[in-house]
């Protein structure tokens, strides 16, 4: 089933008198249960894609279709419950809430699902024993490593059930090991749950973990790599 | 709540020293308050002792023209007029005028109030300022009390004789004997110079009249009864040719002044207001742009922006209540020590403080009312409320991706 479709995606970019191209003719589809890696230098448009399709920013063209609906139709509203039930989000600086413990963190897309308690708390426990930090529940962000940050906050994206979860650079402040082991156990989830995962890095120890990698360059995608099969380029330019 | 509460305590210097000036603002204007009506209360209080009362009965028309001929003849059907009206504490039946008065070394114009000399209330008046001689005594008809300033310019002392003329009932000319009884000073130069007690047996002798007054002066719990008993009495006495004013009326020079001073209360009060108003809207501000990045993620997550907007809201209303409970626990000491203790300016002012005709102590009592008190927490409440509403605002209309990456 295709859960993300996006057709001929573009962003400009205006910084005073000057137009920035971030995105140019973007087409790319994903299947749901991919494990997919969006590469690319700095500057390529690895954040703005994400951005666009997490329906954090609109685009300046195109269309972007989540499980079906084109959400640059969409307004403020139905974007915001679009990302609470559809989408899940890991940002690269972690991004938890400073106030709240790793449980009420994960817990708090829950809460503004309005599940009920005791399904919320049991739903909680078990994704923070799935992503290893049991017995952390109650550190705040302050009190827990990198590593351990960004699993709540994998739990966090993952807490709603979500059709797609967006990892924007996860592992850039991470250690190599803590964000191999990291991404590993977003593969894992991917296996045992069939949460599709789109994940934008420039780390090749991640790209090497991918079913797919796409590669953008200048705001296009250079090349489209399914790990496993034959070169499978089938995009343009270098 | 639990994150605005949360969130109000991550700086919790910021917060404190916030609390604090929010609620020094809260406590000053109790106490501002507290002291300007506390203030005026007694001003109002000393007037209507030296005045009328707080309601006062006399002839229809003897406000806007005055005169001796003008007679109440039936004070009786007033004193039962004014039975059973709820918080009538006192009533004094007089009769005032105008005359000259003379010595044998000089004469001036005065103004004169009879009363019967047995009612504490009148007794009162004069009676605690007196530097020689004794009060009128009960059943005497030819004795008089004088301020030392007039004593000075009639160039008498106690036992002198003195002659007072003027315009008895039936417009004639008429003369009376007094003998100085005591001389007062009250350092109110009006009243020292210019005003004589008589006793009302004395007055009817010199006015030629067998009975009857010129004014009732009720006096009640408080001034705050006035607009209770007010329309009570005036329905009871509507078919009497009197009429019947409150102390507002009678002492229009004194409510004027109350009137102003009340303004440059107020004016007071909205600086502190803007204070207490800058300070929340700066740590407030402060505290939303400083995490403009978590907004950015939690709207990203999915939290609505108007929940966003409720939660900074939240925030607000929370620093506000718990400003307003120290601030309120400040007021109320400082109200409780200046209601009981007071507030002495006798270093100050003049020794005599005197003020739109009233005596006025050096030493100020605050007295807060309930009304005053929750109208003055409405308004803090709203303040600080209002000021929470631009950064709320400003949070609420985040873009997500903007202040995630730009942050």
């Amino acid at each position: 089933m295709e859960i993300v479709k996006v057709e001929n995606l573009r962003k400009i970019y205006h910084q005073d008198a000057l137009e920035i191209q971030a995105l140019s003719g973007i087409n790319l589809s994903l299947e749901s249960g991919e494990f997919t890696v969006v590469a690319g230098p700095s500057g390529s448009g690895k954040s703005t894609l994400l951005n666009l399709i997490g329906g954090l920013d609109r685009p300046t063209e195109g269309r972007i279709l989540l499980a079906g609906e084109d959400i640059t139709r969409l307004g403020k509203g139905r974007l915001s419950h679009l990302r609470l039930n559809k989408i899940g989000f890991v940002f690269q600086s972690y991004n938890l809430i400073p106030v709240l413990t790793a449980y009420e963190n994960a817990e708090f897309i829950l809460l503004l699902q309005g599940m009920p308690y005791q399904k919320r708390r049991q739903h909680v426990m078990e994704l923070l024993e799935e992503v290893g930090l049991k017995g952390l529940e109650n550190r705040r962000p302050y009190e827990m490593s990198g590593g351990q940050q960004q699993r709540v906050a994998v739990a966090r994206a993952l807490a709603s059930n979500p059709d797609l979860v967006l990892a924007d650079e996860p592992t850039a402040n991470l250690d190599s090991k803590t964000g191999l082991a990291l991404i590993d156990m977003m593969l894992d989830m991917n296996k045992t749950r069939g949460v599709t995962f789109l994940i934008s890095t420039h780390d090749t120890r991640v790209m090497d973990k991918a079913r797919r990698v796409i590669l953008l360059r200048d705001g296009q995608i250079s090349s489209d790599v399914r790990i496993g099969e034959s070169l499978a380029q089938n995009s343009a330019s270098p | 709540m639990k994150m605005a509460s949360r969130n109000l305590w991550r700086n919790v210097r910021r917060t404190l020293i916030t609390m604090v000036a929010i609620g020094l603002g809260l406590a000053l204007a109790m106490i501002s308050i507290g002291l300007g009506d506390g203030g005026h209360e007694q001003m109002i209080e000393s007037g209507v002792r030296m005045g009328a009362g707080h309601i006062t009965v006399q002839p229809l028309g003897y406000q806007k023209n005055p005169s001796n001929d003008k007679i109440i003849t039936d004070d009786a059907l007033i004193m039962e007029a004014l039975k059973d009206i709820p918080h009538v504490r006192e009533v004094s039946s007089r009769i005032v005028g105008k005359g000259l008065i003379s010595s044998a070394a000089n004469s001036s114009g005065i103004a004169f109030r009879a009363v019967d000399p047995g009612k504490a209330r009148d007794k009162s008046l004069l009676a605690p300022h007196l530097i020689s001689g004794d009060y009128l005594a009960v059943g005497e008809a030819g004795s008089i009390l004088i301020g030392e300033g007039l004593a000075q310019k009639l160039k008498v002392s106690v036992g002198k004789k003195v002659v007072l003329m003027g315009q008895d009932a039936s417009r004639e000319v008429s003369s009376a004997l007094f003998r100085v009884k005591g001389i007062y000073k009250t350092g109110v130069s009006d009243l020292d110079g210019y005003f004589c007690l008589i006793s009302l047996k004395g007055a009817r002798q010199f006015l030629g009249l067998e009975q009857g007054i010129t004014q009732v002066a009720v006096y009640l719990d408080s001034q705050f009864e006035v607009e209770k008993a007010l329309p009570i009495l005036r329905s009871r006495l509507g078919s009497l040719p009197v009429e019947v004013l409150p102390w507002q009326e009678v002492m229009p020079d004194l409510l004027r002044f109350v009137q102003l001073d009340d303004a440059g209360n107020y004016l007071f009060l909205g600086i502190i207001l803007v204070i207490v108003a800058l300070g929340i809207l700066n740590t407030i501000l402060m505290s939303v742009l400083e995490r403009t990045r978590e907004f950015g993620m939690m709207l990203a997550l999915g939290l609505s922006p108007h929940f966003l907007f409720l939660m900074i809201i939240f925030e607000t209303t929370l620093l506000a209540l718990l400003s307003m409970v120290l601030g309120g626990g400040l007021g109320f000491g400082g109200h409780h020590y200046f209601a009981t203790v007071g507030l002495d300016l006798t270093g100050l002012t003049p020794e005599r403080l005197t003020l739109a005709g009233t005596i006025i102590s050096p030493v100020l009592y605050s007295h807060l009312r309930l009304m005053r008190i929750f109208g003055l927490l409405i308004i803090i409440f709203l303040v600080t409320l209002t000021t929470g509403l631009y950064p709320a605002v400003k949070a609420s209309r985040l873009a997500p991706v903007k202040a995630i990456y730009q942050y």
